[in-house]
């Protein structure tokens, strides 16, 4: 009988929701002392609407992470592992205390990195992924959980780019980003000219120097030319987003928004991050050609 | 039947306002007046209750864990009003914490013997490996217990912004437990997590973890099972047969997924600072992910919300959870069902609804709420009515076995045995221990306790008796100490009446009645055979061990 019961019970949507009753009503019969909750309230915004673009340019400052610094690490510490990491490419070390390399480099976990140009020399690709951590000789640990997937594919006149950054990479005695160590579900695609000219645009978000920060189609080189399109959201501590939405004017100022109501106009200049983007993918480039037979 | 048909199936239109009449199992309640006519009164005018002194015993095991003193079952013996004055100082004792983990730990199955990540992710020591499984799985567990042992509202088990650590938790997972400490305390996590009770803990994700296609969906039938009883998976949806080969296509478009992901997927994307890019990664798994809350909507295609309602995120959860009507009905349904010993049903709702009124009116205090369960007629009952029918003996608990934790922990109290090895408590694992053997659940493939006697729960039983009962020797007649055994020594013969007198006295301590003469003459002349063949120390051995293997001690 409970089974027919069931099937002829409402969808539970249907039913009276919580929502539906007072603030903090449970429930209670008419007799009730009721001390359940009463919020959630939003709290107010802790910061102003410049507040938050001002925030927004520190955290941009340090710049959006790309593969070539996590690879270049990985790459440098793997070099390191004879004894340890027998291709240089690879190592799956199940052993909790790890392998010690004679360079003094401790091996633990598994990941690797493998990438190169395709036959044609036509595409490059590049994987970095891991499950590890790998301590250097000055005791630094390289902590990583995640991947990194990169495609880049020269046409004439630039370098077509898109990367996949997904999980956290840490290594305190790299310069910049790994150093500061970050946490990221993001995704970028860009056209990197040769002569400088860049449109890219960045989905998704990262721990930036402890910011948490989450592009919305933030784009440049698009439909406003040089200046920025899209959407940044910033968390504000008490767990809710200041949303910074770029206006129609096509400069670098926008609106922001706390919990669905404005806060006023902000600017926010993302260009340099950006072009730190294209910098990067160059210079990876360049030091690694195409090899042609 | 009919009747009962009728009212189940009445149009939702004219089922009774949120704030009178909360839905219960997704069901609306049905008029008062009617409760009887539909056999929804329960089985409590078949049940007759256990005498004062053995009510005492299920209240003490039950609340901390270990036998009441003879000068409990005494009084209570003389004045069986006495009862519940020892009740609620029971409610006041400090084991009552450990307890309820152990109790909470069979119906939110957060403690396992290994997670994705494990102590040698962290460096920790091989012997810790059990101490830290037991850590991950009690955080959320301890959370609960806190929330019960100091009375707060019972919503703050999810809406709580902290959480309970130990010093082991607190030297690997970002938490702000204070440094130099010991033992479990309040602490909070510092990554930016949201307030959310035990919806904020390591623990709860790391038991109910998901992946790249489930996107967090199972998470929340774990939130609608434990926290509003209701068993999404439970649901009799008819799917039709289909061509569709994009499961995410069908979920957002086939009538029958939607009658479970119109509310799932919308809870699901609030969730997703713990969406792991890499399991098993401790860097991934130990830390909240703020940056990826706003995946959830662009993952699963819809926004955050609570049936129906926009959230923010899990910054809203909890309080949408603690304001669901369900919420507070499960509340009184969950702790009525672990005490009990059953499911709770519909024919059940008069007493499920009378402990929620209660609740509701003393401000949702779970002291308030254990009180009340602790009287009702299913929880004291020993028996039946001559007149109660086959299906009510069959389904209610007049007889409750000891679970693994509270077998462990009457035998260390009364015997000074704590079965461990390597570093394990034995009935608390199953890597080395017999905890499921023994009856207990493991978290994931033994979900609940063994309710009635088996071939290997005799087996750990016995080599539990064993061992109890060398230690019970070695204390109180070997080394004179008389804690458990008194007014005897290994000289005592069969003929002296302080042997007697102490086997009386241990068959009040442990199981709460009176012997009659014939158990006594009986265990007498099995103590005097094994003397006569063995020594005095092993006929102490041999009457201890039958004993604690006897039912009345394992059961209660």
């Amino acid at each position: 009988m409970l089974l027919v019961l069931a099937a002829c019970a409402a969808p539970v949507s249907d039913l009276p929701a919580a929502q539906d009753t007072a603030r903090g009503d449970t429930g209670a019969d008419d007799t009730a002392t009721d001390t359940g909750p009463t919020g959630p309230d939003v709290p107010p915004p802790a910061l102003t609407a410049s507040e938050v673009g001002a925030a927004l340019d520190v955290a941009l400052a340090g710049e959006i992470p790309t593969f070539p610094e996590a690879i270049g690490a990985f790459s440098a510490l793997m070099a390191l592992g004879v004894g340890c990491t027998p291709d240089d490419r690879f190592f799956k070390i199940l052993d909790p205390e790890g392998c010690l390399a004679p360079s003094g480099v401790t091996y633990s976990g598994a990941g690797g990195a493998v990438g190169g140009w395709d036959d044609a020399g036509e595409v490059y690709t590049y994987e970095l992924r891991g499950d590890l951590v790998i301590i250097d000789a000055a005791g630094v640990p390289y902590e990583m959980g995640g991947d990194i997937d990169t495609v880049v594919t020269p046409y004439v006149g630039g370098l077509a780019f898109s990367q996949q950054f997904l999980g956290t990479f840490r290594y305190p005695a790299a310069p910049t980003w790994l150093g500061r160590g970050t946490s990221g579900s993001a995704w970028i695609e860009a056209d990197i000219g040769d002569d400088g000219a860049l449109v890219a645009q960045v989905d998704g978000g990262y721990d930036l120097g402890g910011a948490s920060v989450y592009f919305d189609a933030l784009t440049v080189g698009g439909a406003c030319g040089s200046a920025p399109t899209g959407a940044i959201r910033l968390r504000d501590m008490s767990g809710y987003w200041y949303v910074f939405t770029y206006g129609p004017e096509c400069d670098t100022c926008g609106d922001v928004a706390y919990a669905g109501d404005s806060l006023g106009a902000a600017c926010v200049d993302p260009t340099a991050a950006m072009a730190g983007i294209g910098e990067a993918v160059r210079t990876w480039m360049s030091d690694h050609p195409v090899v042609t037979e | 039947m009919i009747l009962a048909l009728l009212l189940a199936c009445a149009p939702v239109a004219e089922a009774p306002p949120a704030d009178e009449a909360p839905a219960t199992m997704g069901l609306p309640g049905p008029p008062t007046s009617a409760l009887a006519l539909a056999g929804w009164e329960g089985d409590a005018p078949y049940l007759t209750p256990l005498s004062a002194p053995r009510l005492l015993r299920r209240m003490s095991l039950d609340l901390r864990g270990i036998l009441p003193s003879e000068a409990e079952l005494d009084a209570v013996e003389a004045d069986p009003s006495a009862l519940d004055a020892l009740r609620d100082a029971y409610l006041a004792d400090p084991r009552l914490e450990d307890r309820l983990v152990a109790l909470f730990a069979e119906r939110w199955h957060t403690v396992m013997d290994e997670y994705e990540v494990n102590s040698d992710d962290y460096g920790l020591f091989p012997h810790d490996a059990d101490m830290f499984a037991h850590a991950v799985g009690e955080e959320p567990l301890r959370l609960l217990a806190h929330v019960v042992v100091n009375d707060l509202p019972w919503s703050d088990v999810v809406t709580a912004d902290y959480t309970m650590a130990n010093e082991m938790l607190g030297s690997v997972w970002p938490l702000d437990y204070p440094e130099g400490e010991e033992g479990w305390k309040v602490a909070r996590y510092t990554d930016g997590r949201p307030a959310a009770g035990v919806l904020s803990t390591n623990g709860f994700w790391w038991r109910y973890v998901t992946n790249e296609s489930n996107k967090n969906r199972g998470r929340v039938a774990a939130i609608s099972k434990l926290l509003l009883c209701t068993d999404i998976l439970a649901r009799p949806v008819v799917f039709e047969r289909s061509t569709e080969t994009d499961p995410e296509h069908a979920i957002r478009t086939q009538p029958a997924c939607q009658s479970c992901h119109a509310a799932i997927d919308p809870a699901a994307a609030s969730l997703f600072g713990y969406w792991w890019v890499i399991q098993y990664n401790p860097y991934e798994m130990d830390t909240y992910h703020a940056e990826r809350e706003p995946l959830g909507p662009t993952l699963l295609g819809v926004s955050p919300a609570w049936y129906g309602t926009p959230i923010n995120g899990l910054v809203d959860l909890g309080w949408h959870v603690a304001e669901d009507p369900r919420f507070v009905r499960c509340g009184a349904q969950s702790f009525a069902e672990q005490l009990w010993h059953r499911e709770v049903a519909l024919r059940d709702y008069a007493s499920v609804e009378a402990l929620r009124s209660e609740f509701v009116a003393s401000g949702l205090s779970p002291l308030t709420l254990l009180r009340a369960v602790t009287d009702t007629a299913e929880y004291r009952a020993g028996g039946f009515t001559p007149d109660a029918p086959d299906i009510v003996r069959e389904r209610e608990r007049v007889e409750r076995l000891l679970s693994p934790n509270q077998l462990g922990a009457v035998i260390a109290e009364e015997t000074g045995f704590a079965w461990t090895a390597a570093g394990y408590t034995q009935l608390e694992n199953d890597v080395f221990g017999y905890r499921v053997l023994r009856g207990g659940v493991n978290g994931y493939s033994a979900t609940e306790v063994q309710q009635a006697p088996g071939l290997t729960w005799m087996m750990v039983n016995t080599r539990v008796a064993q061992a109890a009962a060398f230690s019970v020797v070695a204390r109180d007649l070997d080394a004179g100490e008389g804690l458990t055994v008194r007014g005897v020594t290994l000289e005592t013969t069969a003929s002296d009446p302080a042997l007697a007198t102490a086997l009386t006295s241990l068959y009040w301590r442990w199981y709460a009645e009176r012997p009659d003469d014939a158990w006594t003459e009986a265990i007498t002349a099995l103590w005097a055979t094994v003397a006569a063949e063995e020594g005095t120390a092993s006929a102490w051995r041999s009457v201890l061990e039958a004993m604690i293997r006897d039912p009345k001690f394992q059961a209660y």
